[in-house]
């Protein structure tokens, strides 16, 4: 295993592995919310939490490997993370105008 | 700490403008089609409300004709290398998809013009929207770096998260946005956190660098990477809507307009490949085995549930979709396989599958009518005596895909199935085998409704547009069938920068 590097927060210290493991436990959440979260919303939020739980694993990885990519590479996920969201919201509201979907199983017109 | 990251980096970064020059040469199909995009938008602004349209579909053809033409040009140059801190590259491997995704472009406006028209909808922006779902497709086949690769593939899905849901009025449409963003999202984030880990124990996003390290570190054994492996795994089968992960794919496909569905269809899927070849082949030859198998269960499961589920369908579309899906596992075969033969084979036949795949489903744009689509198999009743042209055009089309010969889509087949018996697949093979001639009912089927004879049908809605771009595809799909060492050529020539194993 690569060398973990060491957070100084205060007067302790927090390895590596802590951040590694709450973006997994943040990733771990969204996906479960995905699943079994029905409002179209929520399902939205969900995802976001999942891409920023994969951010704050790029940081956490980009620190102790002292190296910048993963930092860059957050910074360019945020960006998209943002697009997403805008598109996300229009079509989301755009179908709230038509009608109140409170649940993704009452989108079921296209089937066969 | 701020220090030591600062340390890493060299004193003062020099970036000539002759280096500049270079690194945008290296992407200048990209670049071209991203101008493309700026000045549409601008003449978007300018124009009077009625010639929008017209102007800006112009535009988008011709910029993507001088793409296609750089792309030509630098195929023959041939030299082509990193770019931009390797971050993307100019390859032969870059420039073959990107001469797939200008002429796909192409083919799509097309189509798309006359039936934005016919079904009264805002045409300048989808053009728009085309052209950034182009530039993201075409940034999958150059990218080097897992940071290009994401974003590619954003770029992409987001631009077809809005053409899905452009029949806004419909609440199919609607339905079918919703559907790709929710389930294109989760996707996105599985590859993310997929790239995340990979990066952690690689220690670098480049594709080269990773492979590098991954060859020669005592990293192999790590739990994370082989969770990154396998995160990137689902997420790619998301993409090109393998099975156990295709559930959205039927129900995406109907609910979207119909140009989109047909650029969707093909374009998504060969830039799915061109990402899945960069980063399993490229960057993580080192996981060959534990991709190889996920592969093959996705491959193998693909071809056995599309077919059987294309069978029963009654809608054109979805009949289209769930034969795309198995589609994609006919071509994961040559990815499985592997090496030169293997991945040529998967070149050829993306490029192939473009013309007979897009030449389908633009075909049913001439029942489109300004109420909504019309396609249903009973629509096509009789399509071949009331437009004979279209009717045989349809025939090449179907046979094609169900791997008639002498037609395209049989070489295609035949080279990915004679690369997986060389590579020692024998049972997925005798799989696609077998799922290939149950296909041939569906396809058929599609034909008896094509061939019924009835004349006295609703009025067809030909224009020149979508014509000339089924006449091409059919014709190409004819070409490649007769001369398919003219396109094998090129996929073994294009699959030659990713380096073998």
């Amino acid at each position: 295993m690569p060398d973990y590097g060491q957070f100084h927060v205060g007067t302790s210290t927090l390895s590596t592995t802590w951040f590694l493991g709450l973006g997994a436990i943040l990733f771990g959440l969204g996906a479960i919310g995905v699943v079994i979260r029905r409002n179209p919303l929520v399902i939205l939020i969900c995802i976001e939490l999942m891409l920023n739980a994969a951010n704050l694993t790029l940081v956490a990885f980009s620190r102790q490997l002292l190296n910048l990519e993963g930092q860059l590479f957050a910074l360019m996920t945020m960006t998209v993370a943002a697009a997403e969201a805008v598109v996300g919201l229009a079509i989301l509201v755009d179908i709230f105008h038509r009608r109140d979907v409170e649940d993704v199983d009452e989108l079921h017109e296209l089937k066969g | 700490m701020t220090a030591v990251l600062l340390a890493s980096l060299p004193a003062h970064v020099s970036y000539p403008f002759s280096q500049a020059l270079s690194d945008l040469t290296q992407i200048a199909p990209i670049a071209w089609v991203t101008l493309t995009l700026l000045l549409c938008v601008l003449a978007d602004l300018i124009l009077p409300r009625h010639r929008r349209g017209t102007a800006v579909a112009s535009m988008a053809v011709a910029g993507l004709v001088v793409s296609l033409g750089f792309a030509v040009w630098f195929w023959y140059r041939g030299d082509g290398h990193g770019a931009y801190a390797g971050y993307v590259t100019g390859d032969r491997f870059a420039v073959f998809f990107e001469m797939l995704f200008a002429v796909l472009g192409i083919l799509v406006v097309l189509v798309s013009h006359a039936y934005l028209r016919r079904r009264g909808m805002l045409e300048s922006e989808f053009h728009v929207l085309t052209l950034a779902g182009i530039v993201g497709m075409m940034t999958l086949g150059a990218a080097t770096s897992l940071v290009t690769v994401f974003l590619g593939l954003e770029l992409l899905s987001v631009a077809f998260y809005v053409t899905c849901g452009f029949a806004r009025e419909e609440t199919t449409a609607q339905e079918a946005a919703a559907k790709y963003l929710l389930v294109g999202g989760f996707a996105s984030a599985f590859v993310l956190y997929g790239m995340a880990l990979v990066y952690g124990a690689a220690g670098s996003t480049l594709l080269p660098v990773i492979s590098q390290r991954l060859a020669h570190a005592g990293v192999l054994g790590n739990p994370l990477l082989s969770l990154g492996v396998i995160l990137l795994g689902v997420g790619f089968a998301f993409k090109v809507s393998g099975v156990p992960f295709h559930q959205w794919t039927p129900d995406v496909y109907q609910g979207a307009p119909l140009p989109v569905t047909a650029f969707m269809s093909v374009g998504t899927k060969a830039a799915a490949f061109a990402m899945i070849i960069r980063v399993f082949v490229q960057a993580l030859p080192s996981m060959t085995v534990e991709w190889q198998v996920l592969l093959a269960v996705v491959s193998a499961a693909s071809m056995i549930v599309g077919n059987l589920m294309a069978i029963v369908q009654t809608s054109v579309k979805r009949l289209l979709a769930y034969s795309g899906i198995a589609q994609a596992g006919y071509v994961l075969i040559g990815v499985v396989a592997g090496g030169r033969a293997g991945l040529g084979a998967v070149l050829f036949y993306l490029f192939a599958y473009l013309f007979f795949n897009f030449g389908a489903f633009a075909i049913l744009t001439v029942l489109v009518r300004p109420d909504g689509e019309h396609d249903d198999l009973g629509d096509l009743d009789g399509l071949g005596y009331r437009h004979p042209v279209l009717g045989v055009m349809m025939s090449i089309f179907m046979l094609s895909l169900a791997g008639f010969p002498p037609l395209a889509g049989f070489f295609g087949k035949f080279f990915l199935f004679s690369a997986g018996i060389a590579a020692g697949w024998t049972w997925l093979v005798v799989i696609a085998v077998l799922a290939s001639v149950v296909s041939v009912s569906y396809y058929l089927r599609v034909l008896l409704h094509v061939w019924t004879p009835e004349t006295a049908g609703k009025r067809l809605f030909v224009r020149a547009g979508p014509v000339a771009a089924v006449a091409v595809s059919a014709v190409l799909a004819v070409l490649f069938g007769i001369y398919p060492a003219l396109l094998y050529g090129a996929g073994l020539f294009g699959a030659a920068p990713i380096p073998g194993r």
